[in-house]
């Protein structure tokens, strides 16, 4: 897969850059509007991340270029805005997602996986994990092909630990992307637990192996051993 | 006190102080010259009795006007003028006179001669002059009323409009405050300073707003930075002592990037940048949270009440409908001692949420940004005031009661 992320802040793009190219992706780095117009011309991409704020203008002011250029591409807009008027702009002039600054890394790489699933592998949309599957359309889960049944929130829970798989997950990072950002209950995401608790359950008693490991207090770890 | 109040009342009191001034003051003036035209007139009349006496010395009188007797014994006297009462069979009472009397030699004989003449009785005098004087003052003072009263609205009423102008003014507001101009040099100088530092004011408080928003956009990127840094290093393999500072740092981070997006939505609220308007049905959205929070509701095993007598629809914006509902939910819930019940009651008016909880915090520091309960050392503070701030932007009220250890929220249209 072939990345293009236009983020000015050094810091920022090295990391997410890192973070791509050590799951075997090809990533190019652009600083701003020029470079970004530069590389858009002159390559093709799977996915391209944009910052809104760029030394040399608004990085919607891009979306047109990259809609001319780059045929199958998907854009997901990143902002320190969270400004409802980018997102509706943004999404007008097509792109297809938008995650706002700070953000957890397992979520842009969920987002991008969705992304590229529903850009690139048209039609092909089931994700095989040893013995679960996970239909996207259907948005269900099979363990050795028979159904699992799961509530909305432990399907999304399953999907998120396979995207992320050998990674360890806060119980920050799962609570906002289970339920949003814009929750006030920072205090206490022991209630994570329950909704892991049962998921373990389902998959284990439909003779599905138990990936999850609890990493001590901070969070949970989906392993391929 | 109205200012037109204020100037009739003094009107009044200066009239109350001049008016019996000026009725001495004319009592005696007149008095003074009325004697005086009095005397010279009875002088007069004694004179025409002398001539009288000359021609015909038959004795005249006419009392109590005129007595004239005539003396055995010569008696030189000077003449004198004196006041004297004499009873008025008619009036059945003491007159007040003005006598002279003398003593004159006419053609050999002596004569007694008194002339007098009727004076006005002093009390009378001062009634006659009181009454006068009184309705003479409440014609001028009913007329100067009346034009002033006219005049000062006329000449006031810049004043007022732009005082209107002034109390509808709101900080917020894009436009400038536009007052209209006066001939007054006065209410022209106060329309200057006014407009000068409303203006002022309003850019001191638009930069402030941006200085807000920009500060915590500033703040978002290098939070992220720290945010997915520590994120990595958290992959890695620690000591369990690194892994707790570590993670206590991490937890730190979410809270200020949580804090951050908070004070960043103040600020846009604060700068009416939502201006959407859909119809959003309460009912419903209250449904939808509390299915989207029920693991944390079951997690302190509280119990939740929804009573819909009927559809509360109002008009607002969406996504802040959303935001009000969230964090009027969460925080029944973050404050809710456990095994409670969390209770919600929708009309067609109003609705409230209550729950019990052990916080102590006073009903009317709630709403006050960075206000915390004593049961919560983690939360924000700022999710009452966001809901507070939501309220007033969608027109309703917000009124917050305790009762023992239940906390009620109820908002209300207005």
């Amino acid at each position: 897969m072939k990345l293009l992320l236009i983020e000015d802040e050094n810091d920022l793009s090295t990391i997410i850059a890192n973070y791509f190219k050590k799951m075997g992706e090809l990533v190019i780095i652009a600083q701003n509007k020029f470079e970004a117009e530069d590389r858009l011309v002159s390559h093709q991409f799977d996915v391209i991340i944009l910052d809104i704020t760029l030394p040399d203008g608004n990085g919607i002011d891009i979306l047109p270029t990259i809609k001319k250029t780059q045929e199958n591409a998907g854009i997901l807009i990143l902002s320190a805005k969270n400004s409802l008027d980018d997102k509706i702009k943004g999404l007008d002039l097509g792109a297809d997602d938008y995650l706002t600054k700070p953000f957890h890394l397992a979520e842009l790489n969920s987002r991008i996986k969705a992304l590229v699933r529903r850009k690139i592998f048209k039609g092909a949309d089931v994700i095989h994990f040893n013995e679960i599957n996970i239909s996207l359309t259907e948005k269900q889960a099979y363990i050795n092909r028979e159904l699992l049944v799961l509530t909305k929130k432990e399907f999304m829970l399953l999907l998120y630990f396979i995207n992320n798989t050998n990674r360890i997950l806060t119980k920050e990072s799962i609570a906002e992307h289970l339920w949003g950002e814009d929750l006030d209950f920072i205090e206490n995401y022991d209630f994570i637990y329950t909704h892991i608790k049962n998921l373990r359950k389902k998959i284990l008693a439909m003779g599905g192996t138990d990936y999850l490991n609890t990493v001590h207090g901070i969070g949970y770890k989906y392993c391929n051993v | 006190m109205k200012l037109i109040t204020k100037t009739n009342q003094n009107y009044i009191f200066t009239i109350l102080i001049v008016l019996p001034i000026a009725c001495f003051l004319l009592f005696f003036s007149l008095k003074n010259f009325f004697s005086e035209e009095v005397d010279e007139k009875l002088k007069v009349d004694e004179l025409r009795i002398i001539e009288k006496l000359r021609t015909n010395p038959e004795i005249i009188s006419l009392a109590p006007i005129i007595e004239v007797y005539k003396l055995d014994n010569p008696i030189k006297a000077e003449p004198e003028i004196k006041n004297v009462l004499i009873y008025d069979p008619v009036e059945n009472e003491n007159e007040p006179y003005r006598e002279l009397t003398s003593t004159k030699q006419i053609n050999g004989n002596w004569y007694l001669i008194k002339v007098r003449h009727s004076i006005i009785e002093n009390k009378d005098f001062l009634i006659a002059i009181g009454i006068t004087m009184g309705f003479i003052m409440l014609l001028v003072f009913g007329f100067l009323l009346f034009l002033n009263n006219k005049l000062t609205l006329k000449l006031w009423q810049p004043f007022y409009y732009n005082l209107d102008k002034l109390n509808s003014f709101s900080l917020n507001a894009p436009q400038e405050l536009v007052l209209i101009d006066s001939k007054i040099e006065e209410f022209q100088d106060l329309k200057k300073a006014l407009i000068t530092l409303t203006n002022k004011l309003q850019k001191d408080f638009k930069t402030l707003r941006e200085f807000t928003e920009n500060a915590s956009h500033e703040i978002q990127t290098p939070l992220s930075i720290i945010s997915i840094h520590l994120d990595e290093v958290l992959q890695e393999e620690h000591t369990t002592k690194t892994y707790k500072k570590l993670y206590t740092c991490y937890q730190s981070v979410q809270r200020l990037s949580k804090l951050n997006k908070k004070l960043l939505l103040l600020a846009k609220l604060d700068n009416n940048q939502f201006t959407a308007k859909t119809n959003v049905i309460i009912n419903t959205l209250f449904s939808e949270k509390i299915d989207e929070l029920m693991p944390l509701i079951a997690e302190k095993k509280l119990a939740i009440h929804t009573i819909n007598k009927s559809d509360f629809i109002f008009d607002t914006d969406p996504f802040l409908a959303n935001i009000l509902l969230s964090n009027l939910l969460s925080n029944a819930i973050k404050h809710s001692i456990p095994e409670t019940l969390i209770e919600i009651k929708i009309t067609s008016t109003s609705f409230f949420i209550t729950n019990q909880s052990h916080s102590t915090l006073s009903a009317d520091l709630i709403f006050d940004r960075f206000k915390k309960g004593n049961d919560s050392n983690n939360s924000t503070g700022l999710g009452l005031s966001i809901v507070k701030k939501i309220a007033v932007l969608s027109n309703l009220t917000i009124q917050v009661s305790t009762d023992g250890p239940s906390f009620k929220i109820t908002l209300t249209k207005v």
